[in-house]
């Protein structure tokens, strides 16, 4: 028993392997290319497009923007401000007592007038942080940071952009000659965090992650996520778009300097002062935010591609840390590589496996597609939750790997299943053609036949076996609907029903049979009954065949017949095919290829067959099926 | 269900065949025959089935490949639709096919057998004399099918129910015709069918109806 079970495993599972092989090599190839990193600027541009479908983020901000733009500009003479209004700027701001100003302005010249009291001022506040460029190899590309500021108040903002040109992470700190330097954003929250008590270790850089407070900040690798061999510069952090989508509190530097705000604006916050003047090219490429200062203004000439300036940057970047320090925020974090090579193999088993179990086309169609939106809902709902796992790989090795496996499945399903008809064809040609003719055959032996009669017989017999071949090859070949009666009749099935069963029914009734001889009337059919109702070829083969084989019968068996009756009519919903005889009837128990025959034709036309002798004497043989109305049709026909 | 043409004095015969010859040959043959009948011609579908709306006809001839109408190709399908429709025209007309291949009528049979009027149907090579025997068969209400489509002695349903209401019932004619569902006309024609079938004759010194019964019995229609 189990060993049967084992065989009957076994072999199922060598059908399935030979299915699945090339799904599997599709799997492979797909990791493969993941692995090459030719699939990294569509997996970025699918993260972009999942971040920015997040729900807005209700998440509190610490930090207020002061952006300068153009009618600040216009205001004050064009760029740069001069020195004395970032006097004015900052003195207001001091005055509401924030947690930290970021200056986010470059200001290594002096901008006269007022640059003594703006030194001054700089060297003065404690909560004052300043930028430079300081990350460029090449020393005379880097900006430096204003002179009078302290270093450990000097924080810089440069970025590392990725290969489509987008800004998806941020570089925290870097290991230099001048010693550890640490971004602008870094030194913005570290005050703001130590004023909220929360201590800050610069020290615990290791390789992979930041201690803030008690969390930590994973850090960026070079193979994080959807990145594949990455050129990573100091320590980085991926941007959580996704959980960052609202706008920041803005204010222009006439509002500022008007004192047209109200105070818990600034109180106790982080303020940071930069350009958002078009016209100062301070800007980088995101598509992963729904929003952003300069798309309010400009997003309906530039939908695709969203600029945002230098200033939003670093308070994303800087909000970001503090989020993930205070656990406001979940980080974005990623899978170890093998987790996510197998997440994507996973899929492609997937693909393959419902392939297997689903066999219509359709619904193996269907099922990708299901399959393909719960991957892109899983990924989105990952995202929400701080995950960032594989997508595109994944979602093509789920349908590339699904799709050959269905397109195999079906090849090999077809080949099966015309191998099938192939044969049963050839049985049904043998059965109901030289079979039916031996067996006249057969039977004429008992009675006193001539040699030479008997020798014509087995001539014609010969004869008929040949054609079977030739038309079986025939039919194979152009894989016509036919059927084959018997010596050269073959019938088009493609004819209307009624057509074929007259045909059918003359030229059975014209072989030289025993059960024929006695016949003196014949009760014609009317088929035309039929005419309403549509049937398929298949179907009107099963239809043909029936009425020859239950004719042969009587042909056969039913000797002394003197009537033979064949009856086509409408019984309430159903159609009743009835052939009556009143010869001999046939006692045999034996459940003969014409009677496995006739049942499989009722199946397949949702009916029953019976045989049961027939009063006084004869038998009743008849073919009972519903109704199959073409309503179109009919409707038609209405009309 | 009886004549009811607008002109009931005048009888009309109407020839279906698009080749002018045929007609040639055989609308002067049947007037010679039938000197009071109006003969009409038709050369195609569309126009025949005006001439039948407009006037009714007795006695038609048609030919099984007709055209549609008089530019188009002809054909054995548009011949049978055209059948059809007059074997549904009221009151029907006696009908008489002339054919290259009757095979095609095999699948009309059974509306031949049930069919009101008379019908015959003959191969088109026959003599125009041996024709107008059968004109006469037809105006009977009798059938005649060559032996392509009449193989074996058939015995329409219909038919066997006339005899059992006849023999096991005794209803009359009129009785019979109300039951059943049909004309006067159409009962007498089946007697005729019925007649044909069992080969009974007419015999002055028998009763018809009784030597109908003996054949039907002998047969074993009737028990």
């Amino acid at each position: 028993m189990l060993i049967a079970l084992w065989q009957q495993f076994r072999q199922q599972a060598i059908v399935w392997c030979e299915v699945a092989l090339p799904g599997l090599l599709i799997i492979v190839l797909m990791l493969l290319i993941r692995w090459t990193g030719l699939l990294q600027i569509q997996e970025w541009m699918a993260f972009d497009s999942l971040s920015s479908r997040c729900p807005s983020s209700t998440a509190e901000h610490s930090i207020v923007i002061v952006g300068i733009d153009e009618a600040d500009l216009d205001r004050v003479g064009g760029f740069p401000i001069p020195d004395q209004t970032l006097v004015d700027l900052l003195k207001t701001l001091q005055r509401y007592s924030p947690a930290v100003i970021g200056l986010g302005l470059f200001r290594d010249m002096p901008v006269q007038p007022g640059h003594d009291a703006l030194a001054q001022m700089l060297a003065q506040s404690s909560n004052l942080v300043g930028v430079e460029m300081a990350l460029n190899p090449e020393p005379s590309l880097n900006i430096k940071p204003p002179s009078m500021l302290p270093s450990e108040r000097i924080g810089f903002v440069d970025v590392s952009v990725d290969e489509d040109g987008k800004l998806r992470r941020m570089v925290l700190a870097s290991q230099t000659e001048q010693g550890m330097l640490y971004s602008f954003a870094l030194q913005l929250a570290q005050r703001y965090l130590a004023s909220q008590n929360i201590p800050f270790q610069a020290e615990n850089f290791t390789s992979k992650s930041i201690q803030l407070g008690t969390s930590e900040l994973s850090q960026f690798q070079a193979s994080s996520g959807g990145y594949i061999r990455a050129k990573t510069m100091g320590h980085q952090a991926l941007f959580n778009f996704c959980a960052a989508q609202s706008l920041f509190q803005t204010l222009s530097l006439t509002d500022v300097l008007q004192q047209n705000f109200a105070p818990e604006w600034i109180r106790d916050r982080i303020v940071i002062i930069g350009m958002t003047a078009p016209s100062v090219k301070d800007v980088f490429f995101t598509s992963a935010l729904r929003e952003t200062l300069s798309s309010r203004l400009i997003s309906r000439l530039i939908p695709a591609t969203q600029l945002i300036y230098g200033v939003e940057v670093q308070a994303h970047a800087a909000n970001q840390i503090i989020n993930i320090a205070l656990t406001r925020q979940p980080q974005l974090r990623v899978w170890a590589d093998a987790w996510e090579y197998l997440w994507i193999a996973s899929w492609g088993l997937l693909g393959i496996m419902l392939e297997i179990l689903l066999q219509s086309p359709w619904r193996s169609v269907l099922s990708l597609v299901v399959a393909t939106a719960i991957l892109i809902g899983i990924s989105f709902f990952a995202l929400i939750l701080g995950w960032w796992i594989p997508l595109v790989p994944a979602g093509l090795a789920l349908n590339g790997a699904g799709l050959v496996t269905a397109f195999l499945e079906r090849n090999l399903r077809f080949e099966l299943e015309y191998r099938r008809v192939a044969v049963e064809r050839m049985y049904e040609a043998i059965h109901n053609g030289p079979l039916q003719h031996l067996a006249v055959v057969l039977r004429s032996l008992d009675e006193s036949n001539s040699p030479g009669e008997l020798q014509q017989q087995l001539q014609s017999l010969n004869e008929e076996l040949r054609s079977i071949f030739q038309h079986m090859r025939q039919e194979m070949l152009t894989r016509s609907d036919r059927l084959y009666l018997k010596g050269n009749l073959i019938l088009d099935l493609q004819a209307p029903i009624s057509e074929l069963l007259y045909q059918v029914y003359n030229y059975t009734l014209e072989i030289q049979a025993p059960g024929f001889a006695e016949i003196q009337t014949y009760i014609s059919p009317d088929f035309e009954v039929l005419k309403r109702n549509h049937f398929s070829v298949r179907q009107k083969r099963g239809l043909c065949l029936f009425l020859q084989e239950a004719l042969w019968n009587v042909g056969k068996h039913a000797i002394g017949t003197t009537r033979l009756d064949v009856m086509c009519l409408r019984e309430g919903n159903n159609y009743v095919l009835r052939v009556t005889d009143n010869g001999l009837g046939s006692a045999s128990v034996h459940e003969g290829q014409g009677t496995k025959q006739a049942k499989v034709i009722a199946r397949e036309l949702g009916g029953r067959f019976q045989r049961q002798s027939h009063h006084p004497k004869g038998t009743i043989c008849e073919l009972i099926f519903p109704m199959q109305r073409n309503w179109l049709k009919g409707w038609v026909r209405v009309q | 269900m009886q004549s009811s043409s607008a002109n009931p004095t005048l009888r009309r015969f109407l020839v279906i065949d698009d080749h002018e010859a045929i007609l040639e040959g055989t609308v002067p043959a049947l007037q010679t025959k039938y000197p009071t009948v109006e003969i009409l011609t038709a050369k195609s579908q569309q126009e025949a089935k005006q001439c039948i709306k407009r006037c009714c006809p007795e006695f038609v001839v048609v030919d099984l490949g007709l055209p549609a109408s008089p530019a188009t190709v002809p054909s054995t399908e548009v011949g049978l639709q055209l059948l059809e429709l007059l074997m549904r025209t009221d009151p029907a007309p006696n009908l008489m096919v002339l054919s290259v291949n009757v095979k095609p009528l095999l699948r009309l049979k059974p509306a031949i057998h049930i069919y009101e009027g008379g019908f015959v149907a003959l191969d088109k090579s026959l003599p125009v004399r041996e024709m107008l025997k059968y004109v006469d068969l037809a105006l009977r209400g009798s059938i005649y099918l060559p032996s392509e489509v009449r193989s074996r002695p058939e015995f329409d349903r219909r038919w066997l129910e006339v005899l059992m209401l006849k023999y096991q019932e005794g209803l009359s004619d009129k009785a019979i015709a109300e039951r059943i569902g049909i004309s006067d006309r159409t009962i007498r024609n089946y007697w005729l069918r019925i007649q044909d079938a069992l080969n009974v004759y007419d015999h002055p010194n028998q009763d018809l109806r009784i030597q109908i019964q003996i054949a039907a019995r002998k047969a074993g229609l009737i028990s």
